[in-house]
């Protein structure tokens, strides 16, 4: 196990205690859609300042313990280098299913804890430019323009969604996410290093931790 | 209550700080220049040999104030070509006499890395000379990029 999934690997511990301690105990299972807002690019600005970004997420609960879950987001990255300047800024969407673990024992409460998977897309555009090669002949400085990508991934993850002590319907949860890219790395010009939704192409498979708050509306009990 | 929260949301932050202090910013390690690799030959008995050339200077044209060999003796020669061109010259001073080469050739732009940026590749079209000490040229390896350090034209001298 490598340093960074040490890492995520301790701090998804961390957060399930957390989370866990703060949620409600005792509460009527309700259904419902659920609407959620990713806080993750709030928080992840402060200290990584090149990414910024927008993230909602719908899930419902169509059967017992199955959510099918829809989420979809628009991301900005920009980085500016000594030699180049890079931009990729672009929308993303996800697909995919959430199976709830919990079943059994914690049926009574709305807390879930739950593995499911993804299929991502992003459509793109990349923009390089401030290119600076520097060799004998002095100073060059060029740049590729806009172009426009589209790329495809799938994710396995899991994570909780816990129904805080204070709020009814009112959830925050985190989602553990490993990703790896099908498609948007072939490129004439070069190779996209940053896809919105994705992230950095330099690896085979990513990690991500995504935090977020929700809403359930719940439907009427007849 | 509310101190818990607060407790909660310092958590996250410090997570979120955890997981992203590892990605610090890395120096350009690798010095990724693209060279065209000239060897020097003689033809001795119908048979190429190579040779090293005594006294020799080289610059690019234009730029005599900058040698990229000064009154050396080399068996080969390292030349870089200019990405904002699409041809240019080299003079091989010998001290009494020299001699010109000229490249027409492509240039590529290659994303190396995050922290190198980019790097000109070349794709050599034709090499041009003067026939002084040349006797003649022969292009070898028509694509220079940074990775490759193999012959790319021999000269060959009288």
């Amino acid at each position: 196990m490598n340093k960074n999934m040490l890492r995520y690997f301790l701090s998804s511990i961390l957060i399930l205690a957390t989370t866990f301690i703060y949620a409600q105990d005792n509460i009527e299972k309700t259904k419902g859609i659920r609407f959620g807002f990713d806080v993750s690019p709030l928080v992840v600005r402060l200290f990584e300042p090149e990414r910024s970004g927008l993230g909602v997420s719908i899930d419902f609960e169509f059967k017992t313990d199955y959510f099918g879950v829809i989420e979809g987001g628009l991301l900005n990255y920009g980085l500016e280098q000594k030699n180049f300047n890079y931009q990729s800024s672009g929308y993303y969407g996800l697909f995919g299913l959430d199976y709830n673990l919990l079943k059994a024992e914690k049926s009574v409460d709305n807390n879930i804890l739950f593995a499911g998977f993804r299929y991502g897309i992003s459509s793109f555009q990349q923009n390089i430019d401030n290119i600076v090669i520097n060799n004998y002949w002095g100073t060059y400085n060029a740049e590729l323009g806009q172009q426009q990508i589209t790329g495809s991934w799938f994710e396995l993850l899991g994570g909780i969604k816990a129904e805080v002590f204070f709020a009814k319907n009112f959830f925050i949860g985190w989602t553990l996410r490993a990703k790896t890219l099908l498609s948007g790395t072939k490129n004439e010009t070069m190779q996209p290093i940053y896809i919105p939704g994705y992230g950095k192409t330099d690896k085979k498979f990513r990690f991500g931790i995504s935090w977020f708050v929700a809403y359930k509306i719940p439907f009427k009990q007849k | 209550m509310i101190k818990r929260t607060l407790k909660l949301f310092a958590l996250f932050l410090i997570l979120t700080y955890s997981l992203n202090s590892c990605q610090a910013d890395n120096e350009c390690e690798t010095s990724a220049i693209s060279h065209a690799k000239l060897d020097f030959y003689i033809i001795e008995d119908d048979k190429e040999k190579a040779v090293g050339v005594e006294g020799i200077s080289i610059y690019g044209l234009g730029r005599e104030d900058s040698l990229i060999y000064e009154i050396d003796t080399i068996s080969y020669a390292l030349l870089q070509l200019s990405p904002a061109a699409d041809t240019v010259g080299f003079v091989f001073d010998y001290g009494s006499f020299s001699d010109t080469i000229s490249f027409l050739y492509k240039t590529n732009k290659h994303f190396e890395s995050i922290e190198c940026g980019f790097i000109a590749n070349f794709d050599i079209d034709t090499v041009k000379y003067s026939e002084n000490a040349i006797d003649s040229v022969a292009l070898i390896d028509k694509t220079i990029t940074s990775e490759d350090e193999q012959e790319h034209v021999k000269i060959f001298f009288k």
